[in-house]
């Protein structure tokens, strides 16, 4: 990823206009009254908001901050759409202009899989559509897709990101699970695209389908229902000459079938899938599934049962509508009333640290991005099964990865071309004189003030520590600021959210 | 736990800047008495073991994978025999040598009894080495190290090389996570380096995972820096295969070599799940394994007698191919045990045929539990560790043998 020099240095350009755009956006509408579960709400939806964000975010309060996540097309994207549609070429087009822009450039899919990527890591960056940004996050790890498992699913993951998931994010579950369905990424990751090629079943599709995309591994199905719902969908297949979903009646088992305890009649066709989805997304077992794979997702690896049958029956009342079961999760009181617990995934917390230092990409900033997701081995839409990128701290937190966080804090702090981002540190730190002065304002800066007593005495021992106990000058104000704010970030508060 | 070397390290940070310093040996990092060191190598996607040591000798492997069954011995492309019944996929040729030597042995219509064909269970069934979800909850080799002597003193008692930590480490002693051995280390230097060493000593909660994590990379820098893992060079004759596996076996053998109290490792390999045109993409997986385990024991030299390599898999694949030139979820598989003084050149298997009646739901009948591998190695290499508490619902069954 970024591996071409060229589209890491287009993104230099477009994120510094981007920060500035969204900086000021927030501080036009901020306004006084600060308000500490709106904070903690933001920091679910959108980890590592700037100053002035957060202080609009303060003073508008849980509900209305909620409501305006729910209405994405209401938040003015245009700044970000134009830089977007002017940096990355790639994304606006279709399946044979992908093919043929891959032959041109020697049958290399660099272009199509950086721009995909880019554009992910951008919207995640600038976008003020933050809910809706993380919800086709959470989209795409449900129904997963790994991009670079081949070529071919370099181009038709990025078209079923463009025409599956993002159409349906806020949508209904039904209509998100058929088009996935028929997605041509989909049929070929999981093989249903062979499924009863050459008079026999393929149950990958069919498997997965039930445990890691609606019932849930202990949902109800039994291996005999595998053997049926993969009969089913036999021949949901290519169009091998355009690539596009085909039905294809020679590849169809035709026989009766049972599923989930409903006899399905010899003949139906293509329409044996369409019933196939049609009961798994109305059942019950999917709804808690989902339901429990959401409020992992943005609260907590641990949800209680209290919460889940809310959201589940969120999920139930609304026919899967999933703006229904962010609002019922979001306002339920064990997620209102909790304080951050949920241990931010690598992309969350290297994303998140660039949001709080307001950092504009220097034409390196994306590559060492990209260098520090694939050492925290979380590169966008490349876990290499079909479960999904992990809600789960254990499998994020170990040694390893505690070690490439700090680094990551320490050298992206440090800004200009070595941390690959610049970060306005004099800006930032207008009016700080003193170290009195820095510690708070540096703990502001990352959003982990404001300071206990304990809290305080610890930064101010490093910091003192940092100076070797002398005041700080014009000289090494931003330099102590920095190393601060790299060890604030690497802190406990910071991993959480 | 003798003492807690970790609470010590950690209050010691600030006042004891010999600790940090390069160089200076700690003297923690004890030699164990008697005994050597497991590795779990794990392959995870259901490999496919009828594909790797293929029964050539019974018909109905042919007869149910017409299309996807690797040739009998002496035909284009046919298996390596191996005891005039089963032979071993010709891809895996680096291998054949380890066997004729005696120190390969494998283990055939191996796995866990549980009927679970979902790979997310069934890894989470064989990490947690227990046989229902309701089971212990910590991995089999976290509980093997619990138990240990030296469990929380050094901190490479268990060692995962790679960018996670797999389940099976899970448990009270967390394992270390390293994916580089080289630059295994903070950017900084100087007061910024004092200074974030004191953060880190005090920042953090002692009790919160994060901050035990915290704690556990101070130790593994600090000791990586007494211990200089990068001196040991790579044997001449260990020509370990490119890429991320590879380099991960490689780190594996110089941290063993620097001898720094490690008796459980991991190393995992992803890739195996073949649902379609399997023969084209199991053929480069099994010579990045064969090739991988071949470099590991030559690398080790004399040490390859004192360590235990097992290399599994969630589960096999079906008995039969599908419609895609692939194979769907099964149940039996392999197992491969290399060195550590195993009595290899023997392929261990009750085998329970092939024939549509002794098939288990058109899978291969499981007739070892894997669990009976983890207790025989455990009982040669970590002699001091309760097999009862490792393998709970398993009690042991008879012997394979695998160790004299």
């Amino acid at each position: 990823m970024f591996d071409d020099l060229h589209v890491s240095e287009s993104l230099a350009v477009s994120s510094q206009a981007l920060a500035a755009d969204a900086v000021a956006g927030a501080a036009a509408r901020s306004k006084v009254t600060a308000s500490n579960e709106a904070l903690i709400l933001l920091n679910r939806i959108a980890p590592g908001a700037s100053r002035a964000e957060r202080t609009r975010v303060a003073a508008l309060g849980y509900e209305a901050y909620l409501e305006e996540q729910l209405n994405p097309a209401a938040l003015d994207d245009s700044a970000l759409d134009t830089v977007i549609s002017q940096t990355l070429f790639t994304l606006v087009l279709n399946r044979a202009q992908l093919f043929a822009n891959a032959r041109a450039n020697g049958g290399n899919y660099g272009q199509i899989a950086s721009e995909f990527t880019a554009n992910f890591l951008l919207r995640a960056l600038y976008s003020r559509r933050q809910l809706f940004e993380s919800t086709v996050g959470f989209w795409s790890d449900v129904l997963n897709i790994q991009l670079n498992a081949n070529a071919q699913l370099i181009v038709e993951k990025s078209l079923d990101d463009r025409l599956v998931v993002r159409p349906h994010a806020f949508g209904r579950f039904r209509d998100l699970l058929g088009a996935s369905a028929k997605s041509p990424a989909m049929l070929i990751y999981l093989d249903n695209a062979s499924n009863g090629l050459n008079g026999s079943i393929n149950e990958n599709y069919a498997r997965e389908l039930m445990e890691l995309h609606t019932l849930g591994v202990d949902g109800g199905y039994s291996e005999t229902d595998v053997i049926d719902v993969a009969r089913c969908l036999s021949g949901w297949s290519l169009n091998r000459t355009t690539g596009d979903f085909l039905f294809q009646p020679t590849y169809h088992d035709s026989g009766a079938k049972r599923v989930l305890g409903v006899n399905i009649a010899a003949g139906g066709g293509l329409q044996d899938g369409e019933t196939v989805l049609d009961l798994l997304a109305s059942h019950p077992s999917t709804a808690r599934y989902i339901a429990t794979r959401l409020i992992r997702r943005f609260v907590t690896d641990t949800p209680g049962s209290e919460l889940i049958t809310a959201v589940a029956q969120a999920f139930s009342s609304s026919s899967g509508d999933t703006r229904t079961m962010l609002r019922a999760m979001f306002l339920h009181p064990a997620v209102r009333g909790a304080p951050a617990s949920k241990f931010k995934r690598p992309q969350e917390f290297t994303l998140s640290m660039l949001r709080v230092l307001e950092a504009t990409a220097e034409s390196n900033g994306f590559r060492l991005l990209a260098e520090a997701l694939r050492g925290l081995a979380h590169t966008p839409f490349s876990w290499p099964s079909p479960d999904g990128y992990p809600d789960s701290a254990p499998y994020w937190l170990n040694s390893n990865a505690t070690l490439l966080r700090w680094n990551y804090a320490i050298n992206t702090t440090k800004g200009g071309a070595r941390g690959g981002w610049r970060i306005a540190w004099t800006t930032l730190l207008e009016g700080v004189t003193t170290l009195e002065q820095l510690i708070p304002r540096v703990a502001d800066i990352v959003g982990i003030g404001p300071l206990s007593g304990s809290a305080l005495s610890l930064w101010t021992k490093s910091a003192l520590t940092l100076t070797q106990r002398q005041q700080i000058t014009t000289a090494n104000r931003d330099s102590t600021a920095i190393t601060l704010a790299a060890l604030m970030l690497s802190g406990e508060s910071f991993q959480l959210r | 736990m003798p003492i807690n070397r970790r609470e010590f390290l950690c209050s010691s940070l600030l006042s004891a800047g010999a600790l940090a310093m390069p160089g200076v040996s700690l003297g923690f990092a004890g030699k164990s008495a008697g005994g050597g060191s497991v590795v779990a190598i794990y392959l995870r996607g259901g490999a496919d073991g009828l594909n790797m040591v293929v029964p050539w000798r019974d018909d109905n492997y042919y007869r149910l994978r017409p299309r996807l069954a690797v040739p009998r011995p002496d035909s284009a492309g046919g298996v390596l025999d191996l005891d005039g019944f089963f032979g071993l996929n010709p891809s895996m040729l680096p291998l054949r040598s380890l066997y004729t030597e005696g120190k390969l042995a494998m283990v055939h219509a191996c796995g866990g009894t549980h009927g679970s064909r979902s790979h997310f269970d069934a890894q989470e069934l064989m990490e947690r080495g227990v046989n229902s979800k309701s089971g212990a909850t910590s991995g089999w080799l976290g509980r093997a190290v619990e138990t240990l002597p030296q469990a929380g003193i050094d901190p490479f008692i268990s060692t995962a090389i790679g960018t996670a930590v797999p389940r099976a480490f899970s448990g009270a002693v967390p394992a270390v996570g390293i994916s580089s051995v080289e630059g295994f280390d903070l950017a900084l230097e100087g007061n910024a380096l004092t200074a974030a060493r004191y953060a880190i000593a005090h920042g953090y909660s002692k009790s919160s995972s994060i901050g035990v994590a915290a704690m556990q990379t101070v130790e593994a820098i600090d000791l990586l820096k007494a211990a200089r893992p990068t001196q040991y060079v790579t044997d001449p004759t260990a020509m370990y295969p490119t890429g991320t596996f590879g380099n991960n076996l490689k780190q594996l053998a110089q941290l063993l070599k620097a001898d720094i109290g490690i008796r459980t490792a991991g190393v995992d390999l992803g890739g195996w799940d073949h649902h379609d045109s399997e023969a084209g993409n199991l053929a480069p997986l099994l010579s990045e394994l064969s090739a991988g385990l071949l470099a590991l024991h030559r690398d080790l030299g004399s040490l390859a007698a004192s360590v235990s390599v097992i290399v599994m898999s969630e589960f096999g694949r079906r008995a039969f191919e599908n419609g895609s030139l692939g194979t769907d979820h099964g149940t039996g598989n392999l197992m491969m045990v290399l060195g550590g003084g195993v009595r290899g050149g023997r392929v261990l298997a009750n085998w329970p045929g092939m024939a549509d009646a002794n098939l288990d739901r058109g899978d291969l009948k499981i007739t070892t539990d894997y669990r009976q591998v983890f207790r025989e190695v455990l009982a040669k290499q970590l002699p001091e560790v309760d097999l009862d508490y490792v393998t709970q619902d398993y009690v042991g069954g008879p012997s394979l043998g695998l160790f004299s």
